[in-house]
């Protein structure tokens, strides 16, 4: 029997083969996926994809391996197909590896792609074990390629720059930071719109253009990437963009905004810059006769990062001026962001979710007309609770000894 | 097997008969002549001593007559005219002792006129500590062959065995193959009697049992079962000494004859018994209620019943801090665990899951593999086997040149294999760390079987990635959990879950705080008194003061 | 060296009863009970506590009544020889059901979410093979190992939800009771059914040593049971929303694979070790039942032992559960509509129908049975 049993697993074993067995070697790891639509509806798509050979030794990556033309990191490829799938199979006939998906960094969809609407170029990704949910989605406005080939020595490969300045986010909260699967939550759940950090390749202004020299270093590359507003969509399809002003402002409301200067102009021209700790966010239904009403509530706290103006800080009444002028800027923030939205008639903020949540029925009446008619009149109360918590290593300004000196 | 013993004895008894047939054999009176005639024991236990001294040494002259390290010295005894023999093998007795002690006392310490039988020899003239009766042949030539003189006196049909052994022996060395930093550093030797000295020296209680048991039919080894009574199961006792009992072959030669004649499972490569050199690893043993089987000529000891945590275990860990030795068994449990999984794990994850790795170290493996011609799994198993070679020709060549055996093969050979792009370095490197893994568990025989298996293993890690390697270990765990060692589950106290035993387990708890004894000795429960606590030294330190 | 079926202690028996419950259960019962209870979820679970505690009462009482005999056994006792020996054949066959079906799943997962390329009846094979290896070894064998693998399985488990536990967000439970406990209660029926797999117990009471635990152990098994699919449920729902979750196959692996840590990207990614912790509670669910099935059939056969057929048995149950779906969403339909009503039978309503006439009847075990009351078991150690 014992035997028996051996000879079964061994004989199994010897059988089974290595179907999924896949050498590192031969495989390409993309590292950003960008869907286009063309005009005709077709999908193009552009992997980025990592050449681990740039790696292993210096020039050998190089077009031409003995030019002194330094490798790269990565390749960019592009494929078309009528459906995503197709598409990734056409990379086939191009890239010599079989094109690896799961450490791919960041998904990507040109402005084209989004206003055609994502559902049915999603729906791949989804359902592709290859693709993590946990990568943020990017809407890129310009040109993908130039996006996709911006080289720059400080992160090379695009792609995980991208994932380095999602990391960074809570520097400003400019951009919000949309995971995947976050998403995919948004396109599905009632109440909610989608959106999503908007990307653009920009010109670089360090760049000075001067004739190359032999043996002179590289010269700043021309082009630079850069991350910041946000991206609405109305069902699946983009509808419209919010700066990176109107982006924090969703993030308030969202409660996730982890940091950022926040300006605020005092009377005459002065201006006091905080650094954003951390904030609270609470959005509450309530019902009217009148239909829903919600109110906002935000609470911040900051840290005095900069005045340049002369006021003394190390007095109780300045410091809850300075809070109520957070207070105050947060909210045109919301108000603007609001504003904005409600013009597009897309209810990013989820008012209508949290109106599901708490009062349910109230939800199955308006929810026909919720984008249309509720949502755009919505009245909305924000009320900000903004803290100052520290003033960094002096109380009162520079400009304030400045000038009684002066005086 | 038990059925082929029995057919075995069957037919040396048939044979027996069959010699034994005609009545005694006829004597005759050649001497010094290597005879043709094979004497079995049987035949030999057959014949008493006669009453004629002549009769008797001619027999021992047909028996040993060709060898050259036999002697035979005959004198008179003092006092009389009665004529004696001894017989010894010439370098195997301590004749210094021989001389004094028996020679001279027989001749010349004999009070005139005294009537003089071997009782009166044995009581009143011969100074040696143990002395022993002879009847038949078959115990003259055990005690001769074993470097015992025998004493034959003239109209006695009796003999005298006379411990006047004394042969070389090793000094006693600190243990080669279980070194240890805090450690006593004695161990066990060849000699069984240096050996039972040495846990004797440790554990002083009358409790302590030494039995003696002869296995092998050419050897005669000694074998010494040791344990404390009380502590014991008497069952386990019981058990052992009945499969020794039916060890029945020619030759045993050291632990390990005795050790696969008595386990339980022939079928597996895990130690079902441990083997130590070291006293106080066996000493801990016994007063943990186990049984220690001493082999006559082994310098190891063998520990029944073995658990699969014991032998993670080493001296070491109770002669540092509780907490360091904690820290230090959990690094080797790792240890042991990377051991069989390492390099396995290394291609699963990079032909099956490359998603796991982080993507910086992805992007450098897959640099490093670049150029490598060999497929991954291809690539570690051949650099586990010729690490298993260089580990080989270290153990077998002499120390100077093992040296140079691990410089020549892990650096030159090592060093130009990754240059010349046929492995990659990073495979170089979880080869040596799962190999060093490997060799820092605790029992020798329990390292081995672990790189052995890490093949398979490496071979389902190649053929289904990370469920191959899941499968492999808990096929290993199955079976492990379904050895016994002498009716102790193996995996005990882990499976069968034994909460009060994991304290010397999963932690090395200080003594005060091990107080039960553990499951193999069930009946005296306390290891430490129960107010052993106030005890504790500095407790009593506090009192004083 | 001949093995018994020995003897396993009432801890071991309680891990036995969760193994057969665990590895399948918390993989599918969020994407079962957020389909139907959506973002009550977990309301349905505490029906199915409360179903789960009624099934582990009914069948610790039946098995009390003759503790040392296995429902097979005492079957005909109740209803008859005839009536008894069809009712000891459903349970037989659905053992043997359970366990194809748990084949079928866990090869479902491999192949989909680890091994596209690699044919579905590898991995069925493999598992089979493992657990007849585990099953030959008998009872004694299977709950040691078990407790391992369990001492392993649930602290993993745990662990690596307690990655996701940062991304959990309250207002995923809101709406609360939406439409009513109509839908909580619709949800509650398919991880009620898993928990009142703990009946099991009915085939185990002649093993276990301290036979008046078996109730103890079967409770504490069913609320060690909820605490895992309740953490699990929570933890799907929390972070991904019910909406997705619904959507999803397998949402435990859906939720692993979501772990995210900006500044420690070394844990994410790291589902395969998911994986691997999950095919060894997997191959003890298939094991548990698998044994369990193989000792009903040759008690109800009338065999002295049921190792000749292991084998047999083995591969008939792979080709089963090869053959009995066509294509996974033949499977998760029959998992979320049939499967739940059918093991309900079962561990419902058979073992309360048991349990009443055997009351009314005034059946209980006589004295003389081979294992009497109150015998203690000796030691392991020694007692060869």
């Amino acid at each position: 029997m014992r035997f028996l049993l051996a000879g079964l697993t061994a004989g199994l074993l010897l059988l089974v083969g290595c179907w999924d067995m896949r050498e590192l070697e031969d495989l390409a790891f993309v590292t950003a996926v960008a869907v286009d639509r063309l005009p005709s509806g077709e999908v193009r798509l552009v992997v980025q994809a990592f050449n681990p050979r740039a790696l292993a030794g210096g020039t050998q990556g190089a077009i031409t391996p003995s030019a002194s033309v330094p490798s790269k990191c990565y390749r960019n490829y592009e494929a078309r197909g009528k459906t995503v799938f197709a598409a990734v199979r056409e990379l086939a006939l191009k890239v010599p590896k079989r094109p690896y998906f799961t450490q791919s960094r960041v998904l990507l969809f040109t402005e084209g792609a989004a206003r055609r609407g994502v559902a049915e170029v999603l729906d791949f990704f989804e359902r592709s074990v290859e693709i993590r949910k946990i990568i943020p989605v990017f809407v890129v406005r310009g040109d993908v390629l130039e996006l996709l080939d911006v080289p720059n020595p400080h992160e090379s490969c695009p792609a995980m720059r991208l994932e380095g300045l999602v990391r960074e986010q809570s520097r400003t909260s400019f951009f919000p930071v949309v995971t995947f699967g976050e998403f995919l939550g948004m396109l599905v759940s009632e109440g909610q719109e989608a959106y999503c950090p908007v990307v653009r390749a920009e010109r670089n202004p360090t760049q000075k253009l001067r004739p190359r020299e032999p043996l002179a270093p590289a010269p700043e590359p021309a082009m630079e990437i850069k991350v910041g507003g946000t991206a609405v969509f109305r069902r699946d399809r983009l509808v419209g963009f919010l700066n990176e002003r109107e982006s924090r402002g969703l993030l308030w409301a969202k409660g996730k905004v982890g940091g950022g200067a926040l300006v605020l102009s005092l009377e005459g021209d002065k201006e006091v810059t905080v650094d954003v700790l951390r904030s609270q966010t609470r959005i509450r239904p309530h019902l009217t006769p009148y239909g829903p009403k919600f109110t906002v509530e935000i609470r911040e706290e900051g840290n005095v990062a900069e005045a340049a103006c002369p006021l003394d800080l190390s007095k109780l009444e300045v410091v809850r001026q300075l809070e109520a002028a957070q207070a105050a800027a947060i909210k045109a923030e919301v108000e603007q962001a609001l504003r904005r939205a409600k013009e597009l008639k897309a209810d990013i903020f989820g008012f209508g979710a949290a109106l599901h949540r708490h009062y349910p029925q109230e939800w199955k009446k308006l929810k026909q007309k919720w984008s249309e008619e509720v949502f755009p009149y919505l009245e909305v109360e924000v009320k900000v609770d903004a803290k100052l918590r520290r003033t960094g290593l002096r109380s009162k300004s520079l400009l304030q000894e400045v000038e009684s000196r002066r005086r | 097997m038990r059925m082929g013993k029995k057919l075995k004895d069957l037919l040396v008894q048939s044979k027996l008969k069959r010699r034994l047939a005609p009545a005694p054999p006829p004597l005759p009176q050649e001497d010094r002549k290597a005879e043709k005639k094979v004497w079995e024991p049987g035949e030999l236990k057959q014949i008493p001593i006669s009453s004629s001294l002549e009769q008797n040494l001619a027999l021992v002259k047909r028996v040993m007559g060709g060898n050259a390290d036999f002697e035979m010295r005959e004198f008179v005894l003092g006092g009389g005219e009665k004529r004696a023999a001894i017989i010894f093998m010439a370098n195997m007795v301590e004749r210094s002792q021989l001389n004094r002690q028996i020679l001279e006392n027989l001749m010349f310490r004999i009070p005139k006129d005294q009537k003089v039988d071997l009782d009166f020899l044995r009581d009143r003239v011969i100074t040696v500590a143990e002395v022993c009766e002879v009847r038949d042949f078959w115990e003259v030539f055990s005690h001769v062959t074993e470097g015992c003189a025998v004493l034959f006196v003239d109209g006695e049909n009796r003999a005298l065995g006379l411990d006047v052994r004394g042969y070389e022996r090793r000094a006693i060395e600190e243990p080669v193959t279980e070194s240890t930093v805090r450690g006593p550093r004695d161990g066990f030797v060849e000699d069984v009697e240096e050996n039972i000295m040495l846990i004797r020296r440790r554990i002083k209680t009358p409790n302590l049992v030494m039995e003696r048991v002869t296995v092998g039919r050419l050897t005669r080894s000694v074998v010494v079962l040791a344990y404390i009574k009380g502590l014991v199961n008497p069952a386990l006792v019981e058990e052992v000494k009945k499969r020794i009992a039916q060890i029945d072959m020619d030759a045993v030669y050291g632990f390990r004859y005795v050790e696969e004649m008595i386990i339980d499972n022939p079928y597996t490569f895990f130690p079902q018994a441990i083997c130590t050199e070291r006293p106080d690893r066996v000493c801990g043993a016994l007063t943990e209620g186990r049984v220690v089987i001493l082999v006559d000529t082994s310098p190891f000891a063998l520990i029944v019943p073995a658990s699969l945590p014991m032998l993670l275990q080493t001296p070491e860990d109770y002669y540092h801090i509780s907490g360091i030795s904690t820290a230090i068994r959990w690094l080797r449990y790792l240890a042991f665990i990377f051991s069989v999984v390492g390099s396995p794990l290394y291609v699963a994850i990079s032909n099956y899951h490359p998603d796991m790795i982080p993507a910086r170290l992805l992007l450098s493996l897959a640099a490093a593999r670049e150029g490598v011609p060999v497929p991954a799994a291809l690539e570690a198993f051949m650099m586990e086997v010729a690490f298993e070679l260089l580990r080989e020709a270290g153990i077998r060549l002499p120390r100077q040149v093992g040296q140079a055996v691990s410089i020549v093969g892990a650096l030159i050979i090592g060093e130009a294999a990754v240059r010349a792009g046929l492995v990659s370095p990073l495979m170089v490197i979880i080869v040596a760390a799962t190999g060093i893994a490997s060799f820092t568990v605790p029992s020798y025989e329990l390292g081995v079987p672990m790189r052995l298996l890490r093949f398979p293993i490496l071979f389902l890690a190649a053929t289904l990635g990370l469920f191959g390697v899941v499968v492999g270990l808990l096929a290993i765990l199955i079976h492990l959990a379904g050895l016994r060692s002498f009716g102790l589950p193996y995996l005990s106290p882990l499976a069968p879950l034994k909460f009060g035993e994991l304290r010397d387990v999963l932690v090395r708890a200080p003594f005060w705080a091990m107080r039960t004894r553990p499951e193999t000795s069930k009946r005296n429960w306390f290891r430490v008194s129960p107010w052993g606590r106030s005890q504790r030294p500095e407790e009593e330190h506090r009192r004083e003061s | 060296m001949v093995r018994e079926e020995g003897r396993i202690s009432a801890l071991q028996a309680c891990g036995y009863q969760i193994s057969i419950v665990l590895a399948t259960a918390i993989l599918f019962v969020p994407g079962i009970v957020a389909q139907k209870a959506r973002s009550d979820g977990w309301l349905s679970l505490l029906l199915a506590f409360i179903f789960g505690l009624i099934v582990a009462v009914i069948s610790s009482k039946l098995a009390l009544r003759f503790p040392s005999q296995t429902v097979i056994q005492y079957a005909p006792r109740i209803l008859g020889p005839f009536l008894g020996k069809i009712v000891g054949f459903i349970y037989v066959y659905y053992f043997f059901y359970v366990a194809y079906y748990v084949q079928r799943q866990f090869g479902e997962l491999m192949t989909t979410a680890y091994m596209q390329e690699t044919p579905i009846v590898v991995f069925i094979a493999i598992l089979t093979l493992l657990s007849c290896y585990a099953i030959y070894q008998g009872l004694e064998v299977i709950c040691r190992v078990n407790q391992i693998v369990l001492v392993i399985f649930i602290p993993a488990f745990f662990f690596l939800l307690a990655l996701i536990a940062k991304d959990i967000r309250l207002d995923n439970f809101l709406p609360f009771l939406e439409n009513g406990w109509g839908p909580p209660l619709v949800g509650a029926l398919a991880p009620g059914a898993w928990m009142g797999e703990v009946a099991v117990i009915l085939m185990l009471t002649p093993f276990v040593s301290d036979r008046r635990r078996v109730l103890r152990t079967s409770v504490t098994a069913v609320v060690v049971l909820f605490l895992c699919m309740l953490v699990v449920v929570v933890g799907a729902i929390g972070t991904m929303g019910a909406e997705v979750v619904a959507r999803l196959l397998f949402p435990a692996f859906s939720l692993y694979r979501r772990i995210h840590f900006a500044t420690i990207p070394i844990l994410e990614r790291q589902d395969a070790v998911f994986m691997m912790i999950w095919v060894a509670g997997m191959l003890f669910k298939l094991t548990t039942f698998f044994y369990a099935g193989l000792l009903a059939l040759s008690q109800w056969l009338g065999l002295k032992t049921y190792r000749p057929l292991i084998f047999p048995t083995g591969a008939l149950l792979a080709a089963l559960s090869l053959m009995s779906w066509h294509n996974i969403s033949d499977l998760v339909a029959f998992s979320a509509e049939v499967f739940p009503l059918s093991i309900d039978f079962v561990n419902l309503f058979l073992t309360g129908l048991l349990l009443l006439v055997a009351a009314c009847r005034g059946l209980r075990e006589v004295n003389g049975s081979p294992y009497a009351d109150g015998e203690e078991v000796k030691g392991s150690a020694g007692a060869v």
